[in-house]
């Protein structure tokens, strides 16, 4: 979409992608043809605008064009608005719909819509795309959102507009110079620096919205959440926070398999009853899947909307909204609540953008709670300083207590040409697989991919009479392989770290080799451990870490799952007290 | 904006986010590469021959197709080849490219792009892109055959020539018969003032090749300033069904 640099009566410069609608707004009379990408017009500093004459405007302009490299041929000229434009009559008819306008704001309110999406939209509308942008433009006039660009340049690099990224996006040659596509968001929809996103303001139609879910708000005085008692008291610990007015994070630590989906339905409830928005989010696909039938029972007749790169797009407004992450760059200023499940899930880089996008999708006056059951050292800082509540959540739904790691004190066997010849520790190893192996299925962890087949083969030669497979992240077999492990048609699944999450099997045991590698913090120890016991048939097993050396990470992880179960016993929330 | 390419960032950010794995840009299947095996040979039937006039994927063992044998066919090129067949997912991809602003895609498939293009056609001395018209060019922002040239031109180390200039803004050639197609393109381009291409061997690389009359129109232009050989590259192309070669048409 191209936009054309335009005055304000003060003098002020902005820039609009169909002046006609200006002129017939806000009666401008001139602008500067030809149109460019929204990100070369926005070079004018706030404080010079009123200072700067018409030519002086076209100077700067063409200035910024040369720097870019831009091979626009056309003298850039301030055109009167007095004459016929081609999208006159398209704007004066549309300025007119006001219902067409009252339904596309209700749709894009706490939108952050893009370009691409513009024509899946204006479908819905039964408009054409170009009628949905004059809306839109229309939308910007009246103050309900605004326009910026996909990218924006920051001196030598690009800004992503939608997720805030910096680093990573790639450049490519295009009339207007060198053009950036985001790379860090490009699995919701590419977005690049000659695009523009809508982004619409906050709280623009609170009234409208109001009125429209009071036919299906919802009511929890009859929901039975049948808690357990430490389930009870965490949620009880998260409505206190709901009703502080001050509060604006919470972190809900729990063991892991504890059930800290559920105990957030109760202030979900709370904020449903009240009109207000919440989302749902999580990181993996396989969770917000699982989840949505889970919360539609609960806040039945109240539609919840599932938003994932596999759900086509819905633009019906919906007070309860579950997506994976990516999905909240789309939004701005939309929730009031919003709960990130599984906060800890991602790699160090990730975190920057999911942090950019829960802070754009959050109202200013939103609360945000965090699920984990291995909080960051940086939450936890949070914590320390009071700038987040903590509520914990020590004991798993079964009432057992979480299994406490064994650490053994074995040399790793030596590799040679890809090969674990046999070896006194590969035997000691051996035997306490073995015994593990009596009680059940076995999950081996190993701390890389090239170390999974390595594994397979030596414990295939250790265990004749056993299937032994092995996995790891980018597997494409991997499905396949952790479902013949899951229906017990493997006995050992050998595999790197990164597989560990959202995978539950009934009597499985836990070995982590090379403990001590240095990939592994207390958190991913505390996560590897947690595969064990945690359904109610088999709440109990054991956990091996072994290793040469007894790191500090080993040691802390120990002490995090023995401190949960000291919280749990003091709770009484454990099985038998 | 020629040879401008930095191959950056690339792997960096398949590492962003937990949930991301490398699937394929066809069909979201997992993949260690950026086309799935499964896709690659779906779309790229590299097995399959190319009609040597106009890049059509045949069947049997003519060398061109029947409308070329038939004398339709663009003249002034010396062959024609299409990476792969212009429907499906492929067709779609080209689609994002042209027209959902996704150059940006051709990077990750430029070990396909150039591996193809080296193995059908020899060595040139200069890449030419298929211009788009100055109005369309300022709307859409970017010419999607210049993208691909300067993909080439970057990985192969050879020079990118943007020579070529379109004087008419013909009718989008899709919107037409056949007939209506070579007509509206007559006289549609030119070869950009004190230009020097005398001798050259020169590859002219466009996305989709349809009745082939661009490339034929752009060859021409080549060829009468001096060009020594010209072949032409496309992404997609259309494929003759082996039983009615009439109705085989990409439209
Ligand atoms: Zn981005
Ligand atoms: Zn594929
Ligand atoms: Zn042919």
């Amino acid at each position: 979409m191209l936009f054309y640099i335009l005055r304000d009566k003060d003098g002020g410069i902005y820039a609009s992608p169909f002046p006609s609608l200006d002129k017939l707004c806000n009666g401008a009379e001139a602008y500067v043809y030809p149109g460019l990408p929204l990100q070369l017009l926005n070079i004018f500093r706030s404080n010079e605008q009123g200072l700067l004459s018409e030519s002086q405007i076209i100077e700067k302009l063409a200035v910024s064009l040369r720097k870019n490299e831009c091979l626009l041929t056309e003298k850039l000229r301030w055109l009167k608005l007095s004459v016929f434009s081609p999208h006159d009559e398209d704007c004066l008819r549309l300025a007119r719909k006001e219902e067409l306008l009252t339904k596309l704001l209700t749709i894009v309110q706490g939108r952050q819509v893009t370009e691409n999406e513009f024509s899946s939209l204006a479908k819905v509308l039964e408009i054409s795309v170009t009628e949905l942008a004059i809306l839109l433009h229309l939308a910007v006039i009246k103050g309900y959102g605004e326009w910026v660009p996909g990218l924006s340049r920051r001196n030598n690099s690009w800004r992503c507009e939608r997720c805030g990224n910096e680093d990573c996006y790639q450049i490519w040659p295009s009339y207007y110079g060198n053009t950036a596509t985001c790379l860090s968001c490009k699995s919701i929809g590419p977005l690049n620096s000659l695009q523009v996103i809508y982004r619409s303001h906050e709280e623009t139609l609170k009234r409208e919205k109001e009125k429209k879910a009071g036919s299906t708000t919802f009511t929890s005085s009859e929901q039975d959440w049948q808690f357990t008692p430490a389930q009870c008291s965490a949620a009880a610990d998260l409505q206190l926070f709901a009703r502080d007015p001050l509060a604006k994070e919470a972190l809900v630590w729990a063991a892991c398999g504890a059930g800290k989906t559920e105990i957030t339905f109760p202030v979900i409830g709370q904020y449903l009853e009240h009109s207000q928005s919440v989302l749902y989010a999580a990181p993996r696909l396989d969770v917000v899947h699982d989840i949505q039938p889970r919360l539609q029972k609960f806040f039945n007749p109240c539609k919840v909307k599932v938003m994932s790169g596999l759900s086509p797009p819905d633009w019906t407004a919906c007070p309860l909204t579950v997506a994976t992450t990516h999905q909240v760059l789309k939004f701005s200023r939309a929730f009031d609540l919003i709960i990130l499940d599984e906060m800890d899930a991602y790699p160090y880089a990730g975190n920057q953008v999911l942090e950019y996008g829960l802070k754009q999708a959050l109202k200013r006056t939103g609360k945000t709670i965090y699920l984990s059951a291995t909080p960051s050292a940086s939450i936890l800082a949070k914590v320390g300083r009071q700038e987040c509540f903590l509520t914990r959540l020590p004991a798993r739904f079964h009432g057992y207590p979480l299994p406490v790691p064994e650490f053994l004190k074995i040399k790793a066997p030596k590799i040679s040409e890809g090969r674990i010849p046999g070896s006194r520790s590969l035997l000691a190893i051996g035997d306490y697989l073995r015994e593990l192996l009596f009680e059940g299925q076995l999950f081996v962890f190993v701390p890389t991919v090239s170390l999974v087949n390595i594994w397979v083969q030596a414990l295939s030669l250790l265990f004749k009479d056993k299937k032994i497979t092995g996995s790891w992240s980018s597997d494409p077999d991997r499905k396949r392989k952790v479902a013949s492990f899951t229906s017990g048609n493997s006995d050992v699944i050998v595999c790197t770290s990164i597989l560990e999450r959202g995978i539950t099997v009934h009597k499985a045991q836990a070995v982590v080799l090379y403990a001590d590698h240095a990939l592994y913090d207390v958190r991913a120890l505390v996560q590897m451990a947690g595969r064990v016991g945690r359904t109610a048939a088999c709440p109990q097993g054991r956990v091996l870490f072994i290793a040469g050396k007894q790191t500090k990470e080993i040691t802390a992880a120990i002490k995090w799952i023995e401190e949960q179960n000291e919280l749990a016993t003091q709770g009484g929330f454990l099985r038998g007290q | 904006m020629a040879n401008k390419f930095f191959l950056q960032a690339k792997s960096i950010a398949e590492l962003l986010w937990y949930e991301e794995r490398k699937t394929c840009l066809l069909c979201g299947k997992q993949a260690s590469t950026s086309l799935c095996q499964d896709c690659r040979q779906l779309y790229f039937r590299p097995e399959q021959r190319r009609c040597l006039s106009c890049g059509k994927l045949i069947e049997g063992e003519a060398d061109r197709c029947q409308d070329c044998r038939d004398g339709n066919g663009p003249k002034f090129l010396s062959k024609v080849t299409a990476l792969g067949h212009y429907e499906g997912a492929w067709k779609q991809c080209i689609h994002n490219i042209k027209y959902k602003g996704q150059p940006y895609l051709l990077i990750g498939l430029a070990e396909y792009l150039t591996s193809w293009a080296v193995k059908q056609l020899p060595p040139p001395d200069s890449i030419v892109p298929v211009p788009l018209h100055p109005n369309r060019l300022a709307q859409r922002g970017f010419n999607q055959a210049e993208v691909l040239a300067s993909v080439l031109a970057g990985c192969l180390g050879i020079k990118l020539k943007d020579i070529l200039c379109r004087v008419k803004d013909t009718t989008p050639q899709s919107a037409l018969g056949r007939q209506e197609r070579l007509v509206n393109l007559r006289c549609a381009f030119s070869l950009k003032p004190g230009i020097q291409i005398k001798e050259e061997v020169i590859w002219l690389v466009d996305d989709v090749v349809t009745t082939a009359a661009t490339i034929g129109e752009c060859a021409a232009v080549l060829k009468e300033s001096g060009a020594q050989e010209v072949f032409a590259f496309c992404l997609g192309a259309g494929r003759e069904s082996p039983n009615n070669p009439d109705t085989a048409s990409i439209l």
